[in-house]
């Protein structure tokens, strides 16, 4: 039996986290009913998140290549910046966590700074490196920067995560001639697979929501990813709101269902590993 | 000896597989960080491919500069709101879902749908609240049947830079939320338990076990918030480009406009540096912050 102060706390709870989730999933709706609406209805007065009648034409900018080309260069720069951030980010973990480095205590500081450090401040010799080395529009550049801004927290919570690996694990298997390679990938990479999930979730993420480098790096369509695409949306006079909008819930579909069904590990890997200094 | 090969070879092991990592970071944050310095000393003429020291010049030129005035006021009232607004809109989101809810189901259903708008882009946001923004949307006709007024959200100088605020907060407390969340639920519930053996009422057990638990935490946020939101660039950019009237102008467009826009390097750089700068005196206290936590807690 629920006791009657459990009741009322139980109401007050819903309620409140109820408003609060109502606000915030607002402009949310806005955005799917704007991408249901025919062209005709879209400006109405007074205005309605769903319109009487739905429409899902706007969803047929997708057979447009310049968008469809946007998806795939997204796509793309996201999965590889995944794959090189677990790889330097097992590397670097594994090493910080088991071997004596000289002078650890001063770059494990300097991670912890580096992970704060922000775009905008870097963007000029970004670019020009970038000109110099003949990287400018390209794939490589991106995926090298969206791997550099994420990696520090990667390494700092990976590391915590090697560090909670007992010793035990990997002596059995050095005392019967397993290299390095082979202990970190049979023996260390299986035991903090969570975590590993929580930060290539992660990786994903920023990189897939990146702006600023994939502005000032990229020209034409040839490698930009959506979020480029949908900045340029901006400066066109007639906007077809409603495709946009279709554009806009195209893009966050994937990595919402990615997200629901991986945020445990996210929100562990994270909770745990990004602020303990 | 044997075992002293073993050592050796062990350490070599170690160092190969940090060297990639540490050239990767140097090469991306500190050579770059480099170059700022260097290149803020000098006149770069880019068409003629000559750099010639000027010492502190490009410096003075932007302490005298009024746009640099503008664009660092509004970063500061810009940082310093969305501080605020993070923390309260985190803060409270996290005291309710660290509740134990009787129906514990709808605790983490509700944990999972409030993440929602952190997973949009910058520009995504941007496009979703600019319908919402519009003249004839949403907003607008809430403020004309309750006040019969319209409100220029995007186009009025003294409102824009809190109406780009709001999709800043909206977009980005759930991480601050999380953090809080992990930091309230890290608090040994035996405290809890003997505040109310020592009968302390709720409000008083949060006054006296958890506003000193979560003290360090919660600066520690405020710095990592500072750093970030001080630099911004990406969804007012999007939005407004800095306008109406400059009214939104942040120190990073100004990078990118002088820099990439108008390849005057020496500016850029300069200003570049002085937002590093801002950013070490932050990241100090940080240090310091996260030493006297790891004694505290």
């Amino acid at each position: 039996m629920y006791r009657r102060r459990d009741v009322e706390r139980q109401i007050l709870l819903f309620l409140g986290m109820g408003a609060v989730t109502a606000l915030f999933l607002f402009p949310v709706l806005i955005a799917l009913g704007t991408s249901l609406k025919p062209m005709d209805q879209l400006f109405r007065y007074p205005p309605k998140i769903f319109s009487p009648t739905i429409s899902f034409k706007s969803y047929n900018i997708l057979l447009d290549y310049e968008y469809r080309r946007y998806f795939f260069n997204g796509y793309f720069i996201a999965f590889c910046t995944v794959g090189l951030t677990l790889l330097l980010g097992i590397m670097g973990g594994y090493s910080l966590s088991r071997y004596r480095l000289p002078a650890k205590r001063v770059i494990m500081v300097g991670i912890l700074c580096l992970q704060l450090f922000p775009g905008a401040v870097l963007m000029i010799p970004i670019f020009n490196m970038a000109r110099v080395l003949g990287l400018y529009n390209t794939y490589t550049a991106l995926i090298i920067v969206d791997t550099a801004f994420v990696l520090p927290l990667v390494l700092w919570v990976l590391k915590g995560y090697f560090d909670m690996v007992p010793y035990e694990m990997e002596e059995s298997a050095m005392i019967d001639g397993s290299g390095v390679i082979r202990i970190i990938t049979q023996i260390m990479v299986p035991q903090i697979k969570p975590a590993l999930i929580g930060v290539g979730l992660l990786a994903f993420i920023r990189s897939w929501n990146e702006f600023l480098f994939a502005l000032i790096l990229s020209e034409g369509i040839k490698v930009a990813p959506v979020t480029v695409g949908l900045a340029r949306l901006f400066g066109q006079y007639a906007i077809d709101w409603n495709s946009v909008m279709a554009l806009t819930i195209i893009a966050v579909v994937p990595l919402l269902i990615a997200f629901m069904v991986l945020q445990r590990y996210f929100i562990e890997g994270l909770g745990s590993g990004a602020i303990k200094g | 000896m044997i075992s002293r090969g073993i050592q050796a070879n062990k350490r070599l092991t170690g160092y190969l597989l940090f060297l990639p990592v540490l050239l990767f970071l140097l090469a991306i944050f500190i050579f770059p960080l480099t170059v700022i310095i260097k290149q803020s000393l000098f006149q770069i003429e880019i068409s003629t491919q000559t750099e010639q020291f000027v010492g502190l010049q490009n410096y003075i030129t932007i302490f005298k500069d009024s746009l640099f005035h503008t664009s660092l006021k509004n970063a500061f009232v810009f940082t310093i709101t969305t501080i605020i607004a993070h923390m309260a809109i985190g803060w409270v989101v996290a005291l309710m879902l660290s509740r134990s809810w009787p129906v514990e189901g709808l605790r983490s259903l509700f944990k999972s749908i409030i993440l929602i708008p952190w997973i949009f882009s910058a520009p995504a946001a941007a496009l979703i609240f600019k319908i919402l923004y519009h003249p004839q949307g949403f907003l607008n006709y809430f403020t004309m049947s309750l006040f019969n007024t319209r409100v220029g959200f995007l186009s009025d100088p003294k409102i824009a830079l809190f109406s780009v605020l709001a999709i800043n907060a909206w977009k980005d407390f759930v991480m601050y939320m999380i953090l809080i969340l992990g930091g309230l639920q890290r608090i040994p519930d035996s405290l809890f338990e003997a505040a109310k053996l020592d009968g302390c009422t709720g409000i008083q057990s949060f006054r006296y076990v958890t506003l000193p638990m979560m003290k360090y935490l919660t600066m520690i946020l405020i710095l990592i918030d500072f750093v970030t939101t001080i630099n911004h660039f990406d969804l007012i950019w999007v939005m407004t480009k800095g306008g109406p009237l400059r009214s939104t102008y942040l120190p990073g467009f100004l990078i990118y406009e002088k820099g990439i826009q108008r390849f005057d390097l020496g500016y850029a750089t300069s200003l570049s540096m002085i937002m590093v700068l801002i950013v070490i005196v932050v990241m100090g206290l940080y240090i310091l912050m996260s030493k006297e936590s790891e004694e505290h807690v």
